[in-house]
């Protein structure tokens, strides 16, 4: 699952992706949002003196834990999604739903 | 029970105290692009109570200002006047149905679901192709015919929501079946009565029913924005959502990329958002 967290900058990684943008004192974005890192960019904010940035990390998640959460997620979309009906279109509204809970969390 | 007729409905809306001027200015301002802003604001600032509510909800946390604004016109210079106009309507239009003699209405619920619903609106509004301060307003406002029933009608009204959750049903169909009238007619005889422009009538009437209208009304967007308050929870209780309208999401793009990709700046900025009118 990903994860978002705050990292300092000397320990930003290429091919991390950034979960928020960077803005300069005057509110300029320096690195804006969903941005995957290159070693040029990382160096470029260390040289502007960003100390830290919040970033997407992948985290590997227990098989277990994985299913268990997988199911909350269903209990609780099934609970909303009691009286709508099975169209393709609400059937595709809560894939995304379900997809999106278990990539951002509960 | 006794149903509410149309006609006894629309009686009791028109008695309602018409809306402050200059939110009927700002409504119309939709569709006028040469608006005098100067002059909106000091109109504004004249009506004490809202120009006091607006400057509240200005120097809130929301909007993080560095300096407190003290007038309109700083607040127009700061925030825009899109914001300051939204927020305007909103105000001066909650000010006038009061809706807390109505048993088992959730006032913060109603508006913690209007700030959701604005939300999506504005960030699904791009992906529909509409205009996103339009979009917001029409979020914002969609479910006023709840309001004005809970204000007007509250011992009505009050069955209805105890009905709803005995039976586990949606709201429109506890309305249908107590009161012959749902809160989307409702709100459109509403919209109708303050001379709402009518891509917002359109929102409000049309919501529930988005097929029936036209392919760009605004309904399409607000119904699929309801829809996406209540997957998300955005009003914390599993309240349950209605089917997606297959016609409307087709109008809409039918691009479900685009609109998870919605999702967490729609959660996002709807933490930051309830702050406004809340």
């Amino acid at each position: 699952m990903k994860r978002i967290e705050l990292i300092a900058s000397e320990g930003l990684a290429p091919g991390m992706t950034v979960a928020e943008s960077v803005l300069d004192d005057a509110g300029r974005v320096l690195v804006s949002t969903g941005t995957v890192l290159t070693e040029g960019t990382i160096a470029s904010l260390i040289r502007r003196d960003v100390q830290a940035v919040m970033v997407e990390l992948i985290v590997e998640e227990d098989a277990e834990v994985f299913a268990a959460r997988s199911l909350r997620i269903k209990h609780r979309l099934d609970q909303i999604f009691r009286l709508a009906g099975d169209s393709e279109e609400t059937q595709a509204l809560y894939q995304v739903v379900f997809d999106y809970r278990l990539e951002h969390g509960e | 029970m006794t149903s509410l007729d149309r006609v006894k409905v629309a009686e009791k809306l028109r008695l309602l105290p018409s809306l402050p001027g200059v939110v009927t200015e700002l409504l119309a301002s939709f569709a006028n692009d040469d608006i005098d802003v100067d002059q909106v604001a000091r109109r504004i600032a004249h009506d004490q109570a809202l120009a006091a509510r607006v400057l509240r909800v200005a120097n809130s946390s929301f909007y993080g200002l560095q300096n407190r604004v003290s007038t309109i016109q700083e607040a127009v210079v700061v925030l825009g006047f899109r914001a300051v106009r939204s927020m305007v309507l909103a105000i001066g239009m909650s000010g006038l149905l009061r809706a807390d003699r109505c048993p088992g209405f959730d006032a913060h619920s109603y508006q913690l679901h209007g700030v959701g619903a604005a939300i999506a609106a504005l960030e699904l509004a791009t992906m529909a192709g509409v205009n996103r301060d339009l979009a917001f307003t029409a979020g914002l406002l969609h479910d006023i015919g709840k309001l004005a029933l809970a204000a007007n009608f509250p011992t009505e009204y009050g069955e209805v929501l105890a009905y709803r959750k005995s039976h586990d049903c949606f709201l429109v169909v506890a309305e249908r079946d107590l009161l012959g009238i749902d809160h989307g007619e409702v709100g459109g005889l509403l919209a109708e009565a303050w001379h709402f422009p009518s891509p917002l009538r359109e929102a409000v009437s049309g919501h529930h029913a988005p097929a029936t209208e036209t392919a760009d009304s605004l309904a399409n967007l607000v119904h699929l924005a309801d829809a996406t308050t209540q997957v998300l929870q955005l009003e914390g209780s599993a309240y349950p959502v209605m089917p997606l309208d297959r016609v409307t999401w087709q109008r809409l793009g039918g691009d479900w990329h685009a609109y998870a990709r919605a999702l967490p700046r729609i959660e996002s900025g709807f933490d930051e958002a309830r702050h406004i009118l809340i």
